[in-house]
């Protein structure tokens, strides 16, 4: 009976010299983790996003009217680029052209450009992209909300309706 | 009572809707937005035979069809970058940039790999190639439709001799002022065959009146010449100042372009002036009032002796 005890005695004994010897060991490996380094690297992405793009707009006249259009194209221009961007625009052809059998065309420069809140506006060209806005800091975290006025003189043309198309390039500088 | 819930119900309803509306503000999503990763890559000598990646994203809520092409750029002394239609002599023709077209869903992206086929013998330096990922314009109901594009920028260095060179002109400056703001402007010109940044904290700095004045973050690419432009904000109410812009040329000379300035407070001094011209004719004209005054008082006085004498003279008669 006292042997079975003392058998009993010896196997906690040995349970708990084993459970403190893995609490010791567990203790010292934490001790070992919490005093180790980590360098944590962040890389970020130089990034440029176009978006919110009017897709298309009309201006309406009489033939020899001007007609203004304010803030027709919207735009909003995010980088993180620090030397900013700019944005451009350019006709893809020559003449804005009629539909059918109208031979009549405007000429793209009839058709002029400024930034809104710019004081002088610019004729469009086929040849040349227009700038239309450019900065040398990195937009706000929201990207920066730009707009473009247009104002054409309507020649004397036939009653229709006449298209072109323009290609806008934003760009970091 | 049921009033009263009803009410108090409509103005909880009212508000959660405003907060929503105010979120949705916030976090707007729009039909179309393109977006390309990284807005500028600059390909090293040693890496110019690898392929690289730009990665485009659709971030709107419209699916979009994307064209890829190759151009050349050039820019101008604002710093505008001016996108050409590739010739068969530029490097364009060394690039083959693929897919050259594809849609994306909303929320896509796609990787375009640009591989870069240096050709034998080339001449050393940086060749500058734009690739332009233009979304074709919709199929609207206005007249004039739009097409949008975002201009990457794709800096290859060909291998050979690096040539780094930079000329600093004459710094435009008004000689005289009288006060601040005072502009300053550079023309910064590389001469070498790689750009140059002058980005913070490497940014190029105008010293005057002990204070130091720095210019925008800019790049001058090569065979470009930069203008850039500052404002000293606040000079010295008197000073007989020399502005300066040091940078090194690229080849371990500094160059320096300077320029003497002369502040007054022209407008103060003047204004001075007039004040202290005010005050004098002020004075005088109070001092004559004064004399006039004392003038008046004596002759009336001696009116009233005068007068005095008289009426002594008539008593006594």
């Amino acid at each position: 009976m006292l042997a079975h005890a003392r058998h009993r005695l010896g196997i906690a004994a040995g349970l708990a010299l084993l459970v403190l010897g893995f609490t010791l060991t567990g203790a010292a490996a934490f001790a070992a983790s919490s005093s180790g380094n980590t360098t944590a690297n962040i890389s970020v992405n130089d990034v440029i996003t176009l978006s919110g793009l009017t897709s298309s707009f009309t201006l309406t006249g009489d033939p020899g009217a001007t007609v203004t259009g304010n803030s027709k194209v919207a735009m909003n221009v995010l980088t993180n680029n620090p030397t900013g961007h700019t944005v451009t625009v350019q006709s893809a052809a020559a003449n804005l052209v009629g539909t059918g059998s109208n031979t009549n065309t405007i000429p793209i420069a009839a058709l002029q450009v400024r930034e809104t809140s710019g004081v002088a506006f610019t004729p469009l060209s086929n040849a040349a992209a227009v700038p239309v806005h450019a900065q040398l800091t990195p937009s706000g975290a929201s990207g920066d909300s730009l707009s473009n006025d247009y104002r054409v003189t309507i020649p004397f043309v036939n009653a229709d309706t006449y298209s072109a198309q323009l290609n806008y390039v934003a760009a970091t500088t | 009572m049921f009033r009263r819930s009803a009410l108090l119900l409509l103005v909880v309803l009212v508000a959660l809707a405003a907060a929503g509306a105010t979120e949705a503000g916030r976090n707007e999503v729009v039909p179309f937005s393109l977006t390309v990763v990284p807005a500028r890559l600059v390909v090293p000598a040693h890496d110019a035979g690898g392929a690289k990646v730009f990665e485009v994203r659709n971030s709107g809520t419209r699916r979009i069809h994307v064209d890829v092409s190759l151009s050349e750029f050039s820019q101008a002394a604002n710093g505008q970058i001016r996108f050409s239609p590739a010739t068969p002599l530029s490097a364009a023709a060394w690039i083959d940039a693929r897919p050259k077209s594809f849609d994306l869903a909303p929320g896509a992206r796609k990787h375009v790999r640009v591989r870069i086929s240096v050709p034998a013998h080339p001449e050393p330096g940086e060749r500058q190639v734009g690739v332009l990922f233009r979304v074709p314009a919709p199929q609207g109901s206005g007249t004039i439709s739009i097409s949008g594009a975002i201009g990457a920028e794709l800096l290859v260095n060909v291998p050979g001799p690096v040539v780094r060179r930079i000329a600093l002109a004459d710094l435009d400056v008004a000689r005289f002022a009288d006060g601040g703001p005072i502009r300053l402007r550079l023309a910064v010109q590389n001469l070498g065959n790689v750009h140059r940044d002058y980005i913070h904290p490497s940014s190029l700095v105008a010293a005057a009146g002990g204070d130091r004045i720095p210019f925008p973050n800019f790049t001058v690419l090569r065979g470009s010449t930069r203008v850039v432009e500052t404002d000293w904000p606040d000079p010295p109410l008197f000073c007989f100042c020399t502005v300066h812009v040091k940078t090194d040329d690229g080849l371990g000379n500094v160059v320096v372009a300077s320029v003497r300035v002369i502040v007054f407070p022209f407008r103060l001094a003047l204004g001075f002036l007039l004040g202290a011209g005010g005050v004098f004719l002020l004075g005088r004209a109070w001092s004559q009032r004064r004399q006039l005054g004392a003038a008046a008082r004596a002759a009336h006085a001696r009116q009233e002796a005068y007068e005095q004498a008289r009426r002594e003279l008539r008593e006594r008669v």
